[in-house]
């Protein structure tokens, strides 16, 4: 028991470390600090909870009760189970580390157990950090403090983190099946995601119609608190154990609703250990097994433009694993339906000048917040080579062409689905909405998004993550996609305000601030484009494996 | 009274530059003329009413054309006293020959135009002795001649005509510093336009304040740094002469506010070389200029004193600590300094608090807005904290009244800027390194070629550097350190391997084979040494060197899911192989390693085996004069190793050269000419192997020797 505990142990922090640098705090002083400023952020968090809930209850009229409560606990453990149930997939069936794992001297429970301890450990931070600041805010805020409801959140931020992993772990199972299933049945699976991609066109177009023509939103006050009431309570209908978990903190029924909470998580053990477990080995060693895959006939074929070798080698790679496409440009993919939502509900909308404004700029601000959030390919363009970039270190003639070729491709996906957003955004709009501001302001996302394309690559170019890549093929702390996807918000947010602040000067002509709006997103373009070619030029062929 | 004191100091000056003069003594002397200079200006500044008030162009005491003329002379006089007080401090030969050939000029209009400059400022002629701010004039002119005439008398060489041309050019600059800000209303009446609101004139205003910036700096950055520190001082310096310009009365006339407070930190600062005051600046400051520039609190017209003043006091309170730091004067902070200028914006802070409360019991002061509701009225939500949360104490008559809760949040919020303040600060210095390191590394790049073009001697750069090496590999001193190691992973390693020769390159686990051939290849920099390929230097000339090399790489580097035959061909292109050689090829290395049945699968379903033989072809494509191979034979069955073997000698007999690593000493012995040992970094040595024979010696026998002595 005490060996199996230890495996356990260095199995758990050998997975936690592969994604995190662990280290002892240097002194006493340092784990104080640190301490201390964890404590003020969760009094920030605490602070911020109690006063957004004080605004709820206060100024909208949303009744203080253990609906309320469970409303947000179902609200937050939904998405701790959706991220759960996505990361356990992965992680349990399909990671690189199984095979490792699974070779140490220790069982494969003891594998499987470390995998949930790990997700567990993440869950309890998390919880920790958040969930008990907000349950504190809320008992401040709703003046129930007291040295049980402190108990009680406590022991709740201990508990609700079992509740998303062990569901996770068994919920993997049935969406691992399926996956396998799609892998093999290429057709039902495009079909499925075009039933997917059209079933929620229409659910959209269907939740469009139910607003109201013209939309008054001051007018709609009293119909939306009713709406949240009636959500809030339709919610707790549906909250399943989760309703008892409201009602321990507000302190009614409390024997009762413990032996529940309790029995659930027991029963959710008892299913993992006789369902998810003994599957477990069966599942994660079938995915090492080699792929039968079908061939590809061709005939041998020269290029003589490295440009366009590297585009045909694009493209193949492409085509050839949709699901990183997909999640490369997810963003991209659903701002159509973001366009369309914002339309419908702009359109309805009775604007003044300045709310015509706020309509097109916010377009922009939307169309470029997703497009940047979608430049991952062209921030990992270097490091998602990973050990294949020897192959343009040893080649003779111009391999910084491939950078081009990388980026050419993001261009035109990214700028095509951009004009398509603004296109049916346009033809939406039957109401007063100025068409040719939404022209030029669908001219200036695509040359900015393009410029941070080119920033995004060149923030890639400088910090490769080669070899992480090679090693583990992911990268598990994506600092250059973060810092683009940051550079991408800032920049986006920088441009919205600018242009507003041409739009709300009036001592230009239209005709001047259109120049202005124009000569801003070029000028960012051509800036962008002058630098990236020199830093391509000069450190390109630096980058080393 | 202060006749008496002047005249004779005046006399006693005159013998002192006549008989008396010592080197060391000028330099003192200068010194405390600079300083007379500087309390004589900034008296006369202080004690004056606004030159506006008296003078106009019209309707003055004086003619339109002896206005201008007056106007002229007072700006000349204050740039030349700007460079009085600094010269002596720094080594600037300019300020030197402004001192010299400039001041007796501008000293000369002041002797001319004495009496209309005096009647500007007092009025009446008659009045012009009962005046104190007169001596003040008259102190500070005459130590400007003294200062001159020392400066004259020891002249020993004129100038040269480009430091003529500088003097011109800096005292030309020296000239907007010290502008009198009463000069634009004189010359051209009102403006009819308040710079605020983002009007034309205050955007230009912006504008102005931005570009200025990068333009001092581009002009000054190679400088020397004391010519960089009397730029600061005498802007500093100006900063505060311009702030002095306008009369303040009374206690709201104190310079409390944080840009006029700033002002005068600034000048010490940059003087004394105080860095807690200077980051005091550089973080609180700045952004209070930068706030108070955007959003001006005035209403006058833009030509009026007040406008003028307020702009040349927030837009040197702005520049300078930034320029400080861009020019190097002051480093780059640490968070050390964050912390103390954290320390005193809180004490001084604490500061205004207790001045505003105290004052406002005389009269009606706001020092950095603390008081009143200027912010409040722009913050709605902040009017009735300020109002429903004050302190009131007594202390006899006085009543002194703290907006407490208000004024925290303004301290809370102002603490919030400055830390946003130095994430902008650093996302900047991290951005103008970056750009510096941009511009040092395509200069390198430049040079690097034209350094190729001369040791080509006007050759084209296609032809090898060097021609006695066509036929072999060449490494000469070769080291190699990674990041910042302080042991070399290879030093000093050289080696040639000729044409016809399968070479073997042994050693253990991390002696060094890999990041040879990994430099060799092209993949690695070299750290230092030369390695060339058929007579091409691979740094120099690396299209060149590289389309001579085939190369397999340890780790299989492969697209996985390009089909065998679309990654061959990828490569193929990469190398420039005409149709009909790749395809002849293709089909001969398919058919000898047996892949006939899998070449237009994915490689993804390939065994480690396969993947091997389709790199092998690859690097075969384009029949390289030189094949380099890392570990090839690792992990394969013996049939597919045989064929490489096999391949690598018919590549050797064909003329090219073969050189490969391996930890396999039997698969060395067997097929290599000649061996290298390298153990720890270092060439061990380097044998043909028939000659071991001859000597009985076997290859495991002499690298268990050289591994023996290694680690010994």
């Amino acid at each position: 028991m005490k060996a199996a505990y230890k495996r356990l142990k260095i199995m758990t922090l050998l997975q936690i470390s592969n994604k995190h640098k662990l280290k002892k705090p240097e002194n006493i002083k340092a784990l104080i600090a640190k301490g201390a400023i964890r404590f003020f952020f969760m009094l920030v968090i605490a602070a911020a909870c109690a006063g957004l809930l004080m605004l709820l209850v206060d100024i909208i009229g949303i009744p203080k009760n253990a609906n309320l409560l469970t409303f947000f606990i179902v609200i937050l453990q939904a998405f701790s189970i959706l991220a759960c149930t996505m990361g356990l997939s992965e992680n349990l069936y399909l990671a690189k580390d199984n095979p490792i794992l699974l070779s140490y001297p220790a069982l494969p429970n003891e594998v499987f157990i470390s995998k949930l301890l790990v997700y567990f450990i993440y869950e309890f931070i998390k919880s920790f950090s958040f969930i008990l600041p907000f349950f504190l805010g809320f008992g401040f805020a709703l003046k129930m403090l007291s040295p049980a409801y402190i108990l009680n959140s406590l022991l709740m931020t201990i508990i609700l983190p079992f509740f998303p992993v062990l569901i996770g772990a068994l919920v993997t199972i049935p969406l691992v099946y399926l996956r396998r299933f799609l892998r093999f049945h290429p057709l039902i699976k495009f079909f499925l995601t075009l039933v997917l991609f059209g079933g929620g066109f229409v659910l959209l177009t269907r939740l469009v119609k139910l607003l109201p023509d013209p939309l008054r939103i001051l007018a709609m006050y009293d119909i939306f608190v009713d709406q949240m009431k009636a959500i809030i309570v339709s919610v707790n209908k549906w909250s399943l154990f989760y309703g008892h978990v409201g009602n321990i903190f507000f302190g009614t029924g409390t024997g009762l609703d413990y032996l529940i909470v309790f029995g659930i998580l027991l029963a959710l053990v008892l299913l993992i250990v006789f369902v998810s477990r003994p599957l477990y080995f069966k599942m994660a060693s079938r995915t090492s097994e080699q792929a039968n895959l079908k061939a590809h006939k061709q005939a041998n074929k020269a290029h003589k433009n490295t440009f366009l070798t590297f585009l045909r080698k694009e493209w193949i790679l492409t085509i050839r694993n949709p699901s990183e496409f997909i999640n490369n440009y997810s963003f991209i993919f659903a701002l159509p339906y973001v366009f369309y939502l914002m339309m419908s509900i702009f359109v309805r909308v009775d604007r003044n000048e300045l709310g015509d404004i706020m309509t097109v700029t916010f377009s922009m601000l939307i169309a470029l917040l997703m497009a940047t959030a979608s430049n991952t390919a062209s921030a990992m363009a270097v490091s998602a080579e990973g050990q294949e970039f020897v192959l343009v270190k040893i080649a003779p003639g111009k391999t910084s062409n491939m950078a081009w070729a990388k980026i050419l491709f993001n261009f035109v996906f990214s700028s095509l689905m951009i004009a398509l957003s603004y296109l049916l955004f346009i033809l939406l709009a039957e109401h007063a909405i100025w068409k040719a501001d939404l022209f030029l302001m669908m001219f200036c996302t695509i040359l900015i998004n393009s410029g941070m394309v080119l920033w995004s690559f060149q923030i890639d170019m400088l910090n490769p993550k080669l070899r992480e890549y090679a090693a583990t093929g992911a990268l598990a702390h994506a600092q250059n996609y973060s810092r683009s996807i940051l550079l991408g918000f800032l920049w986006s947010i920088f441009f919205t305000a600018l242009f507003i602040l041409f739009y709300i000067d009036k001592s230009s002509t239209v005709a001047l601030r259109n120049l202005k709006i124009i000569a801003s997103a070029v000028a960012f373009f051509l800036a962008r484009i002058y630098l990236f070619s020199r830093y391509l030029r000069a450190y390109f062929k630096e980058i080393e494996f | 009274m202060v006749l008496t004191v002047l005249i004779p100091s005046a006399v006693l000056l005159t013998i002192y530059i006549l008989f008396l003069r010592k080197k060391n003594l000028d330099e003192k002397m200068l010194k405390v003329l600079g300083v007379i200079v500087f309390i004589g200006y900034s008296l006369q500044l202080w004690y004056r009413l606004p030159l506006d008030r008296t003078v106009a162009l019209r309707g003055g005491p004086l003619s339109p054309f002896m206005t201008v003329v007056v106007v002229i002379v007072r700006w000349l006089t204050g740039a030349l006293a700007l460079v009085g007080i600094s010269s002596p401090f720094f080594k600037s030969k300019s300020f030197k020959n402004i001192m010299i050939f400039i001041s007796p000029f501008v000293l000369l209009l002041n002797l001319i135009f004495f009496k209309q400059n005096n009647i500007a400022y007092f009025g009446e002629q008659s009045l012009f002795f009962t005046e104190a701010r007169f001596y003040a004039i008259l102190a500070m002119l005459i130590a400007l001649s003294v200062e001159t005439g020392i400066l004259i008398l020891n002249l020993k060489k004129l100038p040269t005509r480009r430091e003529v041309g500088k003097m011109f050019l800096v005292f030309f600059l020296l000239l907007p510093t010290m502008f009198p800000q009463a000069g634009l209303r004189i010359f051209f009446g009102r403006l009819g336009s308040v710079t605020n609101d983002f009007t034309l004139v205050h955007r230009l205003t912006v504008y102005f304040s931005f570009l200025i910036m990068p333009v001092i700096y581009i002009f000054m950055k190679n400088e020397s740094m004391d010519n960089k520190r009397l730029l600061l001082v005498v802007l500093s310096i100006s900063s505060v002469f311009q702030f002095l310009y306008v009369k303040r009365d009374g206690l709201a006339g104190l310079p409390f506010h944080l840009c006029n407070t700033a002002l005068f930190l600034m000048l010490i600062s940059f003087v004394f070389n105080s860095k807690s005051t200077f980051y005091f600046n550089y973080f609180v400051n700045v952004l209070g200029a930068l706030c108070a520039i955007i959003l001006p609190n005035i209403s006058e017209d833009a030509f009026t004193l007040g406008s003028v003043g307020f702009w040349y006091n927030h837009i040197y309170a702005f520049i300078l600590p930034i320029l400080a730091v861009a020019l190097g004067v002051f480093p780059r902070p640490v968070f050390k300094m964050m912390r103390s200028a954290i320390l005193i914006f809180t004490i001084y802070f604490v500061s205004m608090m207790i001045v505003n409360a105290w004052f406002n019991n005389y009269t009606k002061v706001d020092y950095f807005f603390l008081y009143s509701d200027f912010l409040a009225r722009k913050f709605p939500f902040a009017h009735d904290i300020r109002d429903n949360n004050i302190l009131y104490f007594t202390g006899g008559d006085l009543v002194f009244k703290f907006y407490w809760l208000y004024n925290l949040l303004i301290y809370i919020g102002f603490i919030i800027l400055m830390f946003l303040a130095w994430a902008v600060y650093d996302y900047l210095f991290k951005v103008a390194d970056a750009h510096g390191a941009l511009r040092m590394k395509l200069k390198k790049d430049r040079m690097d070629i034209l350094q190729l073009r001369k040791e080509l001697r006007g050759r084209p750069l296609t032809e090898p550097l060097n021609l006695e090496g066509v036929n072999m590999i060449k490494i000469e001193n070769f080291t190699k350190i990674y990041g910042n190691a302080k042991k070399p992973a290879v030093e000093d390693f050289s080696l040639e391997v000729y044409s016809g020769e399968v070479f073997g390159f042994i050693g253990h686990n991390g002696a060094g084979k890999s990041t040879t051939i990994k430099s060799l290849v092209g993949i690695q920099s070299i750290t230092s040494g030369r390695m060339e390929i058929a007579g091409y230097d691979i740094a120099k000339q690396p299209i060149e060197a590289k389309l001579r090399i085939g190369y397999v790489s340890d780790n299989h580097a492969v697209y996985e899911r390009l089909t065998g035959r679309e990654y061959i061909n990828y490569v193929a292109d990469l190398y420039l192989v005409p149709q009909e050689e790749r395809d002849e090829r293709i089909e001969k290395y398919v058919r000898m390693f047996n892949l006939e049945h899998a070449i237009d699968n994915e490689i993804k379903s390939y065994s480690h085996g396969m993947r091997q033989k389709i790199v092998v072809i690859a690097s075969l494509i384009h029949n390289p004069k030189v094949w380099i191979l890392d570990e090839p034979l690792t992990g394969l069955d013996p049939m597919s190793s045989y064929q490489i073997k096999k391949c690598m000698r018919e590549h050797a007999d064909n003329g090219n050269i073969v050189f490969f690593s391996s930890h396999v000493i039997e698969v060395v012995e067997k097929i290599c000419d000649r061996i290298a040992i390298i153990s720890d970094g270092k060439l061990q040595g380097i044998y043909r192997l028939d000659d071991l024979k001859e000597e009985g010696i076997s290859l495991e026998e002499l690298y268990m020797r050289h591994a023996k002595e290694q680690w010994a």
